[in-house]
């Protein structure tokens, strides 16, 4: 039996009703150095890759419940700790960071825009490697002209961006106020995107990427 | 403090459905990852969730026939698929 966390918020938070997490675990609190974490016990994850799935979306769905009250760190699924004794001397070893951290993104969200292309530049059809990477450079150079008409449409909403780049998506987090998100999502709408790109636009979410050292 | 999380597509998608691949993607690429000795295993973490990534197109296929309103009530929205 080992301890999947979910989530690390303020003792003050007043928690929903939420009673079972993954593979309907009952979920327990646990609080530690000023912290508040919620857990569950767990058996092994599931192989059965339907099974897996719903794990993860029960995860999600647990801290997502937690942080319709307030801010929250959540923790990436699936992270297992050997004991509560290992969960506890965590939270004492980031106190600092993640203490700093929930009061930094009191009533914050973040929004997650994921850029991909429809049909990606293969090698096999560019007649020479320079014609490939001219392709290349001309897909980035898309996906970079639409992260900017993204940012700019959502304007003074985004109180910070950061956006990964990675093989074959790239990535925009907007820190946002938590209860702005339609608004961003209005404004970021009217953006047209062409090229064969297209962006999913997500969130509220809790504002992971914004934790700075902690994460 | 306002709803769930929702999806919007922007661009030339052809089709405004949201898979399951790329709510998954989220949900395997946000949060606190802990390094160390207190888990379990890093590498065994990481392989978890490499295999994960692995196996995503397998899952959404696994995934497919699942009921959407259950799908949906689990990830805690109505209007997400």
């Amino acid at each position: 039996m080992s301890i999947l966390p979910y989530c690390v918020f303020s003792p003050a938070l007043v928690l929903p009703d939420i009673v079972t997490g993954v593979q309907q675990a009952p979920l327990l609190r646990m609080e530690e150095a000023g912290l508040a974490c919620l857990y569950s016990e767990s058996k092994e994850l599931p192989k059965d890759p339907g099974e897996l799935a719903q794990s993860a979306m029960a995860f999600q769905s647990t801290v997502q419940q937690v942080f319709g009250s307030g801010v929250v760190i959540p923790f990436r699924f699936p992270t297992l700790l050997r004991s509560l004794e290992d969960l506890s001397s965590h939270l004492r070893e980031k106190s600092g960071p993640y203490s700093a951290a929930l009061k930094k993104l009191d009533g914050m969200a973040q929004m997650e825009v994921r850029f991909t292309r429809l049909s990606a530049p293969a090698p096999s059809t560019a007649t020479t490697g320079t014609e490939y990477l001219k392709s290349r450079q001309a897909a980035a150079d898309g996906t970079n002209a639409a992260v900017e008409a993204i940012k700019s449409a959502a304007g003074i909403l985004a109180h910070e961006w950061i956006v990964r780049e990675a093989a074959d998506v790239t990535r925009g987090y907007a820190l946002i106020e938590h209860a702005k998100a339609a608004d961003f999502k209005r404004a970021v709408g009217f953006v047209k995107l062409t090229g064969g790109l297209r962006a999913v636009v997500s969130g509220p979410w809790p504002p992971s990427e914004f934790m700075g050292a902690s994460s | 403090m306002g709803a769930g999380p929702d999806y919007m597509v922007l661009g030339e998608s052809g089709d405004a459905e949201i898979s399951l691949l790329e709510i998954l993607d989220h949900v395997l690429n946000a949060g606190v990852v802990i390094h160390g000795s207190l888990v379990i295993s890093l590498a065994g973490v990481d392989l978890v969730y490499l295999g994960l990534n692995v196996i995503l197109t397998s899952v959404e296929t696994a995934v497919r026939n699942l009921d959407k309103r259950q799908a949906a009530a689990l990830l805690g929205t109505k209007d997400s698929f």
